[in-house]
């Protein structure tokens, strides 16, 4: 069966249209084009019409327009749609015109510059012009290093490497500095969050490492789509950019279609394992010989479902070589040969953690399946463009877990097609990251008296520093006079807080099965807790707390394990604050302290209370940004302080679902915690703070939508189907107790200032957060 | 947006400063004494003569008291600031632990590129010695050369002059000064300079906007040459160790230089000079060492026979081999064997000297050792076997003796637990053809 067959084979069958909740077919789309642009040499021309190019899309042929003028620019284009030519175009062109010219390329993984490379080298071929390209990375030889400093023409590097690597030795590279004519930044959308604020900061160095050298290089980035690619662009490279978000490549016909597994409980809201029920639908789709990618959430799932789809390939045709597993950990080579087989045709389907939801070219597939919501639109969207060829049907298919978020999204298709994708948030100026790179920055080069580094207060920071002896003001300069390197001590990819990792001992091989954030493992992984991991408990032997490792055995036990934990918040500043009707709103810094003490063993079923034991571990502290939003009044219906205590709590779950869909952040990115009676603001308060020291970016967003994060919790409360409360709305009844839900639903009453019924408020129309 | 900054800052890190200096007393006050500063001026070569011959002395006045505290020396002013620069003169009969000096103006290196692996002869004259104390040891553009010392040689004897930032403001017109010294010669000798001192000082010259100097195939860096001739006998091949084990000199009250950055910090702090002083002594010494190792290592090249020992000898005798120069490298090999007592440095240089002797003069007359190194007591080795096997069966056409090296090596080499798959096939490859020519022969004779 072709594709099209198999689009109306699956039409009727009700068994599995039962369960979706959702289909979209999206129309094709043909291809615009424009003319080369004028400045294009004629050799370049000729090259890309020997590759069979005789013209570019339209996006293309405007990118390198704005770029020969000079102006900085982001091009936000899906997955696949030419969008390297629009960087590689403008670089090649430069060096033609000036050979000493140099470009500097970024790209958030190894893997995707490696790809870059190979692109580069065949244009190169075409050319017959030695363009020099090489990657800096770790993984470049010493030897090689020299000549790469000296001759290459476009150094491709990562972040990590230019903040460590590159930029502490700018002398040596004086060639690159003096000649820098265009900074290429690639999936640009990709750094946000802590990321992204290291990176601005990284940039803001290489600007003024350039101006030492007397160079201004020109930015040329890309993104896929999400809400703000130029506001986030021009934050991190402090540039203003110009926009460039009309795609003109072609896209063929495509099946956008949302799959709920069958519920198997519906009082504990447990359905059907999605890796099964993805299972179930790739087998179908390799029987016929189309070509598929399936993403799952974690590198586990990718080997469980290659297992899975082997077995299916072996039986019937004696091997298995058709069906590959893709993600982190695997050898470079190894996933050359994958990108390769899967352009060439002879892999049939792979198995992939998001680590080809990036730019590395495999060629476009004829079907997606995502085990699992990818976690954002943006990257829902960026995984569904893997499947879709220029004349072809295609079909993207979301296979929903029971998670609270996935359970949302798939029974709000219009949420998912309708809001705009996520915010890129970042915030550079968080101290402790900013304090890094000022640190960083002035090893580079002194600073100046008068100097300005992202921030005003730029003199205070450096006081600070000659107070602790790191730096020393003398000539209207400020020198490094430590014995240290400051970037080894500064990881670009996490703020200060580091994650537990989590090895399973049972076997006599360790295996690491899983990881936590810093401020959860005390409660998770204390020692004697039961850990349940893919549904398996696990007992914890020892929490080695300095080496940030728990290691764990397998056991089979009738009980689970809570820790109480003591968390103590403390508002330390109030930033901005405001006085509305029924609520308050308020975002500033605060000190939030954790402290486990002692654990429960609770038995299953029956929730008897088996024993306790004590915990020993440090109080943790965290300064961090918060936003917190006050009740005036006491609501409507709530009788007593057990009643708000109760209710507050399931609000309070239900943001720590809704929060993360707006801020486009991975729900561990964030926490929510409410007091009944704030010692600060002396009424009842829900604070939401970043999991991140000094804060990343939420609280003021948070702050901005107020309302609408308690309009959105009352709408999820109102639809869910439970019946006093479940994992998927305010937490399961137990925890909130039996009127858990109604008193939620009361409180939000109290601050939203009318009490709509349930069925009122499924008739609502969805209020769009940033249309 | 930042708000209590300063009490935030506080609150991060975790470690409260260590101790609040008034800095007041650290203020810049200009020099107005001057007496016996030295007006520089760059294009007067001059005004280097003369020097007093006085060993270990300094030439000049000591530093005036000025603020930022007397390190000795002169204070150099030029138009774009001061800095420190200390002046002395080793005299031609002191000694340096056991080497004498005295040879340095008079030494010839009309025949050292083959040792130096410099593509070109000098006079001891067109030599600098160079040596940095720095504010770091890993490098980066983060790190200062505040003291650097140069060494050169004069008929009066070794000149070291030592060049000194007493704050970051000193260091342009310093590194100015060292450049202008730098380029009146023609060599360049460090330990470890090649990847330490002149990178970082190329490094500084670069961040200064000074233009450097290129040393291609002039720099001649001894730590290369002493890893060469005592890599194998000595832990480590530190100055230090050298200077101990070779040069016979230990060094009385000196500072390690891992404290030296902190020192440096501590002296822009309290403008105590005690410490910086010994930094001084330190660099000094480092330069006197350069010197006498520089010397040493020149009379072991040049007459290994008598001066060298067993080490050296295999050292020098690889080098010798680089240069196409086989009498003398059989001849050093030869008193290798004859000196070591050690088991695997005769081996080595057993090994080597056959493959010489086979590539020069043929396998029949390597024979000889490669028999020896088969038949050394409780001998393990495999390929003294194969080139015998190879050189029987080829030239001497005596398969059967052959062989019977053959079998040895493949009883060895089954002996050998990590033992190569290749190797084994091949010599089992080579029994067969050896089996079959045998028999080839005795049914032509039999």
């Amino acid at each position: 069966m072709n594709i099209d067959q198999l689009v109306d084979q699956i039409r009727n069958n009700p068994e599995i249209m039962r369960n979706v909740t959702y289909w979209k077919e999206l129309e094709p789309k043909s291809a615009k084009y424009s003319p080369f642009p004028i400045g294009l040499r004629q050799e370049i021309q000729d090259a890309l019409k020997k590759k069979g190019i005789h013209q570019l899309y339209s996006h293309q042929s405007k990118t390198i327009d704005l770029v020969f003028q000079g102006k900085n620019v982001v091009v936000v284009t899906p997955t696949a749609s030419g969008k390297t030519l629009c960087y590689n175009l403008p670089v090649i062109n430069e060096i033609l015109n000036n050979n000493d010219a140099r470009a500097l390329y970024l790209f958030p993984t190894k893997a995707l510059s490696q790809d870059q490379v190979s692109e580069l080298h065949e244009m190169m071929d075409l050319l017959k012009h030695p363009i020099k390209t090489y990657t800096y990375d770790g993984d470049t030889p010493v030897s090689a290093r020299k000549a790469i400093r000296q001759a290459g023409h476009i150094v491709v590097t990562n972040p990590d490497m230019l903040h460590s690597g590159i930029m502490p030795h700018h002398t040596k590279w004086v060639k690159l500095f003096e000649n820098l004519k265009y900074v290429v930044i690639d999936e640009i959308h990709t750094y946000r969050g802590v990321f992204g604020s290291h990176l601005a900061n990284v940039l803001n160095r290489l600007h003024r490492i350039c101006r030492f050298y007397g160079s201004n290089p020109q930015f040329i980035c890309c993104s896929a789509t999400i809400a703000n690619p130029k506001e986030l662009t021009e934050r991190i490279i402090s540039r203003e950019v110009e926009l460039i978000d009309d795609n003109g490549a072609p896209s063929g016909r495509k099946h956008l279609i949302f799959y709920n597994p069958p519920m198997v409980n519906k009082q504990l809201g447990i359905r059907r394992s999605s890796v099964l029920e993805t299972k179930r639908l790739a087998t179908n789709f390799i029987l016929n010989g189309i070509q598929s990618i399936l993403f799952t959430k974690s590198r586990l799932t990718v080997e469980v479902l290659v297992t899975y789809l082997k077995q299916l390939v072996q039986d019937k045709l004696g091997n298995s070589k058709t069906i590959r597993g893709y993600r982190g950990g695997y050898l470079p080579n190894q996933r050359r040969e994958i990108e390769q087989g899967l352009r060439s045709g002879n892999i049939l389907s792979v198995v992939s953690t998001n680590a080809l939801e990036l730019g590395i070219d495999i060629g476009r597939l004829q079907v997606c399946i995502m085990c699992g919501y990818p976690g954002t639109i943006a990257s829902t969207w960026q995984q569904a463009g893997r499947a879709g060829r220029r004349n072809d049907t295609s079909i993207a298919m979301l296979v929903a877990s029971s998670n609270p978020l996935d359970q949302y999204i798939i029974q709000h298709p219009e949420f998912f097609l309708e809001s705009s994708p996520e915010y890129g948030l970042i915030n550079p100026n968080n101290l402790y990251i900013l304090m890094s790179h000022i640190k960083c920055a002035a090893f580079e080069l002194p600073f100046e008296d008068g100097e300005t580094f992202g921030v005003d207060t730029l003199d205070q920071i450096l006081e600070f520093l000659e107070d602790e002896k790191v730096l020393r003001h003398v000539g209207g300069r400020w020198h490094w006079t430590a014995d240290n390197f400051p970037a080894d001590a500064v990881s670009l990819r996490t703020a200060a807080n580091e994650n537990f990792i989590i090895i399973d001992v049972s076997h006599p091989k360790h295996r690491v099965i899983g990881e936590t954030d810093r401020f959860s493992a005390p409660q998770l992984l204390h020692d004697e807790a039961i850990y349940i991991h893919e549904g398996v408990q696990y007992q914890v032997e020892k929490l080695d707390f300095e080496e940030k490792k728990a290691y764990v055995r397998k056991v089979d036990v009738d009980y689970y394990t809570d820790a109480s934990l003591a968390v103590t918040l403390k508002v330390l500043d109030v930033f901005q604050s405001a006085d509305e009707e029924r609520t308050g709103r308020s975002w500033g810094d605060v000190m939030v302290t954790s402290l486990v003490t002692m654990f429960k063993k609770i038995k299953f079923d029956t929730h008897e209370n088996l024993g306790w034991g004590k915990v020993h571990l440090p109080e943790l502290e965290l300064q961090t940004t918060a936003y917190w939003m006050t009740l005036n009044d006491t609501p409507a219906g709530i009788q007593s302080q057990d009643d708000l205590q109760n209710g507050l709590m399931g609000v309070a779950n239900v943001l720590g679902q809704v929060a993360p869909l707006y801020l486009m952040c991975d729900p561990r990115d964030i926490h929510v915690v409410y007091q009944v009676k704030s010692p600060f603001t002396q009424k009842p308060t829900i604070y939401i703070y970043d999991s991140y020291p000094g804060g990343i970016g939420f609280s003021e967003r948070l702050y901005e939508m107020h309302l609408e994060l308690f309009e959105k919790a009352r709408e999820i409360i109102s639809e869910c189907i439970c019946e006093s409360g479940c994992p998927a709305c305010v937490g399961p009844a137990a925890e909130v107790s039996e009127d858990g839900k109604h008193l939620a639903l009361k409180i939000l009453g109290g601050i939203l200032g009318d009490t709509q019924s349930e069925e009122q408020a499924q008739g609502n129309v969805i209020q769009l957060p940033f249309a | 947006m930042i708000r209590n900054l300063k009490s935030k800052l506080k609150a991060m890190s975790s470690s409260s400063p260590l101790h609040n200096q008034d800095l007041s007393s650290s203020a810049v006050i200009k020099n107005d004494a001057c007496i016996g500063v030295d007006h520089f001026n760059p294009e007067t070569p001059e005004h280097f003569e003369p020097i007093e011959v006085n060993r270990g002395n300094e030439i000049g006045v000591i530093g005036s008291t000025e603020a930022r505290g007397a390190l000795g020396g002169q204070i150099i002013e030029t138009p774009d600031g001061c800095f420190v620069r200390k002046r002395f003169i080793y005299e031609l009969d002191t000694t340096y632990g056991n080497i004498n000096l005295l040879g340095l103006p008079a030494s010839d290196f009309s025949d050292s590129e083959w040792w130096t692996r410099l593509e070109q002869s000098f006079h001891p004259k067109d030599i600098v010695f160079l040596d940095t104390e720095t504010t770091g040891l890993a490098g980066g553009t983060g790190t200062y050369a505040f003291l650097i010392g140069l060494g050169y040689i004069t008929d009066q004897g070794l000149v070291i002059e030592q060049y000194v930032m007493r704050d970051f403001d000193e260091e342009y017109p310093m590194l100015q000064s060292v450049i202008d010294t730098l380029k009146r010669f023609r060599v360049l000798v460090t330990f470890n300079g090649k990847s330490f001192d002149w990178p970082l000082l190329e490094s500084r010259l670069i961040y200064s906007r000074l233009r450097t100097i290129s040393w291609e195939n002039a720099h001649l860096d001894l730590l290369h040459i002493s890893r060469r001739l005592w890599g194998r006998c000595l832990d480590s091949c530190s100055l230090m160790s050298i200077e101990e084990t070779i040069l016979g000199n230990v060094r009385e009250d000196d500072i390690p230089g891992s404290q030296i950055p902190q020192i440096y910090f501590e002296y822009l702090d309290s403008r105590d000079t005690e410490m910086m002083i010994r930094v001084m002594q330190h660099n000094e010494w480092d330069i006197a060492a350069m010197a006498a190792l520089l010397l040493h290592v020149k009379s072991l090249y040049e007459n290994p026979a008598t001066r060298a020992d067993a080490y050296e000898l295999l050292g020098i005798a690889k080098e010798l081999e680089r240069n196409h120069r086989i009498q003398q490298a059989s001849a050093c090999y030869q008193g290798c064997i004859r000196k070591s007592n050690i088991h695997s440095l005769t081996l080595e240089a057993k090994k080597r000297l056959a493959y010489l002797t086979k590539k020069h003069e043929g396998q029949g007359e390597a024979m000889e050792i490669w028999a020896d190194l088969a038949r050394d007591e409780g001998s393990l080795l495999i390929f003294p076997l194969i080139e015998m096997a190879k050189y029987l069966e080829h030239r001497k056409k005596d398969f059967y003796e052959a062989l019977k090296c053959t079998e040895k090596a493949i009883l060895l080499a089954g002996m050998r637990s990590n033992g190569s798959f290749r190797l084994r096939d091949e010599l089992s490859a080579r029994r067969r053809r050896l089996i079959k020519k045998l028999e080839r022969s005795t049914r032509q004779w039999g």
